[in-house]
């Protein structure tokens, strides 16, 4: 049959065979020619105002990318987002397990935490940690209530402005976390939990051996994402004090008053941080997919380029 | 070689009853196929027997005790958590979709019982393993995952991994009702020889070639009772009740 329906006579049939065997041409799209002219205009445009603005200030970006007070300010935002998305890991898988827990004691109280812990701004979590010596001035182990405490401290001396930081980061973050975890453990199919049962494990050991190990190719990348949205959201802390990047960059403009060149040297360090944790996502990715070979076919047809 | 005895077993999910009092004896070594239309409540009774399923009352006694209860004066008393899961790990258990880790190689499966739970030193139970898997002819398939095992290779591997408990009785679940027809014999084999070797064996299957040459007792199933149970050829071939034989006329 010829595209139009009707019959086509022998002598003029075409040789499909021997055609497909050719590389195919590509068809012209206007549209995209267009689309290339309009974005590369955009692009021009842009990258003049950036030159020619004077307000970028990049003679004064490249002096304070590499400022002893902005690489502090770094190190510092790496740290918080390192333990915090630890703390939120661990916690966040405890509380997972808790809620997946027969008993439903356990199981209520986690979903209480992460409903309180998903239910107010973490701005104002952390503001509560940074004042926590005012609602308790004093943290002790005695009886309840009653009791002299046998060891007493000071608040802030056990709390410091870093610990309310990363108490507010990590103890907000595993709410979420934890709600990941569970729909990663939820995605192993009931028969792995049921062999390793049937087998004499106990529901601890076959969530620790079977059930979380399978679960990490689903979980490693919305926390992947999570750690790379944790990294900038550790700025908030500036609100309680604590010097991170962004907080040192606001020190140094409140003297210079440069706030568009220090707030784009702080913008640099965020990307390039992102992009290697990125980096590092995709390669975890592989590491966990082990066991679920996925050969992809190469493309059947030669395509002409 | 473990004894088996089901008596008056009933069990319900919620309002629909679908055990209504089972009674028999498995003994040693013997190999009871258990056959029966689906819904008949074949699963269920199997998965009884080692606590994966709660009995709603009546008792299943393995080796004369029952499972998840231990005995005080005159009354049953729940077992402790621990105690359920070292006897579950004396009964090995086959399901019709294989269930192997699938993190794990054919090897690592094998192993898992015994080094995580048994606390057999690493190299004595890769020893075993491999002989595991050699006798179920899939010695060269060792390091391979499961993703890339067939069905059959698969199911094989997953009566060595019970084997490597060293149980006293298996359990299997239509252990080739997922599989293609091909692919059927390979698994079969891997029971008779296990049957061969003294094991005492309940096994729901629809294979009625294998219930009449391995099984010494063919138990019929309908809507949550035994309709008829004996040799297999009487059960099979001169069966006493009409609806054996209308399920007997449908799988023949
Ligand atoms: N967890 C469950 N909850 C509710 N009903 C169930 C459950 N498991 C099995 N059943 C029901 O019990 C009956 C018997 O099931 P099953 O033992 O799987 O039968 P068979 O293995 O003989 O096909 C079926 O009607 C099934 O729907
Ligand atoms: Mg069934």
């Amino acid at each position: 049959m010829s595209p139009t329906g009707t019959v086509v006579s022998e002598h003029e049939r075409i040789d499909y065979v021997a055609m497909s065997g050719r590389p195919v041409l590509k068809r012209r799209r206007p549209g995209q020619i267009v689309s290339v002219i309009v974005i590369a205009f955009l692009i021009v445009l842009a990258a003049g105002t950036l030159v020619t603005n004077p307000g970028f200030g990049w003679v004064t970006v490249g002096k304070y990318l590499f400022d002893t007070r902005i690489l502090a300010g770094l190190l510092l935002t790496l740290e918080l987002t390192v333990i915090a998305e630890v703390i939120g890991f661990a916690v966040g898988m405890i509380l997972a397990v808790m809620r997946m827990s027969p008993n439903r004691l356990i199981a209520g109280v986690a979903g209480v935490y992460i409903w309180f812990f998903r239910g107010t701004p973490l701005l104002v979590q952390l503001l509560f940690w940074g004042f926590a010596a005012a609602l308790f001035p004093t943290i002790g182990i005695g009886i309840p209530f009653i009791g002299p405490n046998f060891i007493e401290w000071n608040t802030n001396d056990v709390i410091s402005l870093m610990g309310a930081a990363i108490l507010g980061l990590g103890l907000n973050e595993a709410a979420y976390t934890a709600e990941i975890i569970r729909a990663g453990l939820l995605s192993v199919p009931a028969g792995q939990s049921e062999a390793s049962r049937a087998m004499g494990f106990s529901h601890l050991k076959t969530l620790w051996y079977v059930v979380i190990p399978q679960s990490m190719k689903v979980i490693i990348p919305p926390i992947g994402n999570n750690v790379i949205s944790m990294l900038k959201t550790t700025s908030l802390v500036i609100v309680i004090g604590v010097g991170d990047l962004l907080y040192n960059a606001q020190q140094i403009y409140a003297q210079n008053l440069k706030q568009i060149p220090l707030l784009i040297v702080a913008s640099i360090w965020y990307i390039v941080l992102t992009t290697i944790l990125s980096w590092f996502q995709s390669r975890l990715e592989k590491r966990y997919s082990r066991g679920t070979a996925r050969t992809v076919a190469k493309p059947a047809r030669k395509e002409a380029r | 070689m473990a004894t088996v005895e089901f008596l008056n077993v009933h069990k319900s999910f919620g309002p629909v009853e679908v055990l209504k009092g089972i009674d028999f004896r498995v003994e040693p070594s013997q190999v009871v196929c258990l056959i029966g239309p689906s819904g008949s409540g074949k699963s269920t009774l199997l998965r009884c027997v080692n606590h994966l399923e709660v009995t709603t009352s009546g008792a299943i006694l393995v080796n004369d005790r029952m499972i998840g209860y231990d005995v005080h004066g005159e009354r049953l008393v729940e077992a402790s958590d621990a105690e359920i899961d070292r006897r579950r790990s004396t009964i090995g258990m086959v399901f019709q979709n294989f269930n192997l880790f699938g993190h794990m190689t054919a090897l690592e499966n094998v192993m898992f019982g015994p080094t995580k739970l048994l606390r057999i030193p690493k190299a004595q139970a890769e020893t075993e393993a491999r002989e595991l898997l050699a006798r179920v002819g899939l010695a060269d398939r060792a390091n391979n995952y499961p993703s890339q095992l067939s069905g059959g290779q698969q199911q094989r591997v997953a009566i060595a991994r019970a084997l490597a408990m060293k149980p006293d009785l298996m359990l299997f679940d239509e252990p080739t009702s997922a599989l293609d027809p091909e692919l059927v014999g390979e698994v079969l084999d891997v029971m008779k020889q296990l049957a061969a070797s003294g094991m005492t064996m309940i096994v729901v299957t629809h294979e009625m070639g294998f219930a009449r040459e391995v099984a010494d007792v063919v138990v019929f199933m309908d809507d949550g009772v035994i309709v008829e149970q004996g040799l297999p050829d009487d059960v099979l071939l001169n069966p006493q009740h009409d609806r054996t034989r209308s399920f007997l006329s449908k799988v023949l």
